[in-house]
């Protein structure tokens, strides 16, 4: 197994969500231009309240989706691999007993933002991947203040956007044996 | 039950710290500071010949950074003035996926990243093998991206000897980091405002 091949579907998906995000980041630059033949009339300029808009907030609030998105895909990618491992006639390597037994425990659908089970076993039990998961709960305190409104100052230890999140995703795909994606 | 989970917490919690204490984060920051204004300088020369003709002016600013493991500092920005076009370079941090710094470069139709990497890597994706093994029998190698088994941060940590560089990072789904040349960054100022 490597590098996740340029035509593959996981890779074809994570570039087409990269695609979409800056295609859409690209539109909005005409859309605003008053100059541009793209430029376009808002319909609704005469409506009340009167709603300020400002370019550069419509790309923020599309850093702010396209960020979201990314992150639910990294979630489904561990929730896959986890379902696929604690099977009991799942793989015999060491993680998939350390799932078998979080399963076993009762724990049947951990979550990577809420239980530390789940990423503390890959840490455990991967060699070698402890500064790639080392950015996942910072990473899912994120997508958790996303997901949830936003209504709050979250404390993050970093900067989170969209480039570091595909980033964050294109090598948690490319190098982590997740199973139901780049592992038969 | 609550006894033996509040000992788990604990032993996890003391296991990431020895895990961290073996980085020394203020030598850490201190480097990175110090690339940083290596960067700066780098720049000055690329622009030297507009710079001194007036036509692009250079002006720094201190910001504030926090960062989880080193906490709050503070770096330099710098400013490009270009007629009427600004361009800001902002230090974001120390981290950034098996980088050892990043900084943000932002104009008024974009946004684009520079980062400190290992003069060796030529890509975005992080050098590692990632290993699973299974008890009793001999250590299953599930993925080998290339022939490290540390990221490039881990390496320094452990005493390595890397030769960093800034880079330009080609923006997503492309992997590929540039080379920092006049060429290269003039395209890189124009990307991001629209020239």
């Amino acid at each position: 197994m490597g590098e996740v091949p340029g035509n593959s579907p996981l890779f074809a998906s994570l570039a087409g969500a990269a695609q979409y995000h800056y295609d859409v980041v690209e539109s909005l630059k005409p859309y605003f231009n008053p100059e541009s033949q793209y430029s376009v009339s808002r319909v609704d300029a005469f409506s009340e309240p009167r709603i300020v808009v400002r370019p550069a907030d419509y790309i923020k609030e599309t850093d702010l989706r396209s960020s979201l998105a990314i992150l639910t895909s990294i979630e489904a990618a561990f929730h896959l691999d986890y379902l696929f491992r604690s099977h009991q006639n799942g793989p015999k390597d060491d993680l998939s007993k350390a799932f078998r037994a979080i399963r076993k425990s009762g724990n049947t659908k951990p979550r990577l933002d809420l239980d530390p089970d789940l990423l503390d076993a890959w840490t455990k039990h991967a060699s070698g991947a402890r500064w790639l998961i080392g950015e996942l709960p910072g990473a899912f305190k994120y997508r958790h203040w996303l997901a949830h409104g936003r209504y709050w100052t979250p404390q993050l230890g970093r900067k989170y956007d969209f480039e570091f999140l595909y980033r964050l995703a294109d090598a948690v795909f490319c190098t982590l044996p997740l199973f139901g994606l780049n592992e038969a | 039950m609550a006894v033996k989970e509040f000992d788990e917490i604990v032993k996890r919690q003391q296991d990431g710290a020895i895990e961290e204490d073996r980085v020394d984060w203020e030598r850490e920051r201190d480097d990175w500071l110090a690339r940083l204004d290596e960067l700066y300088g780098i720049i000055e020369g690329l622009l030297s010949e507009y710079t001194s003709s007036g036509q692009i002016s250079t002006k720094y600013k201190f910001i504030d950074l926090n960062e989880e493991d080193i906490g709050s500092y503070r770096a330099r920005q710098m400013i490009l003035r270009i007629g009427r076009q600004e361009v800001d370079l902002v230090p974001a941090g120390t981290r950034f996926i098996g980088f050892r710094g990043y900084v943000e470069v932002i104009g008024s139709a974009g946004k684009s990243n520079l980062v400190l990497a290992n003069k060796d890597r030529h890509s975005t994706l992080p050098q590692v093998t990632i290993h699973i093994p299974t008890v009793g029998s001999k250590t299953r190698e599930l993925i080998k991206i290339r022939n490290e088994n540390q990221s490039d941060s881990e390496l320094v940590a452990s005493g390595g000897k890397i030769e960093w560089v800034w880079r330009i990072l080609a923006r997503p789904p492309a992997r590929q980091l540039v080379e920092l040349t006049n060429e290269t960054f003039f395209q890189l100022i124009m990307e991001v405002t629209n020239g």
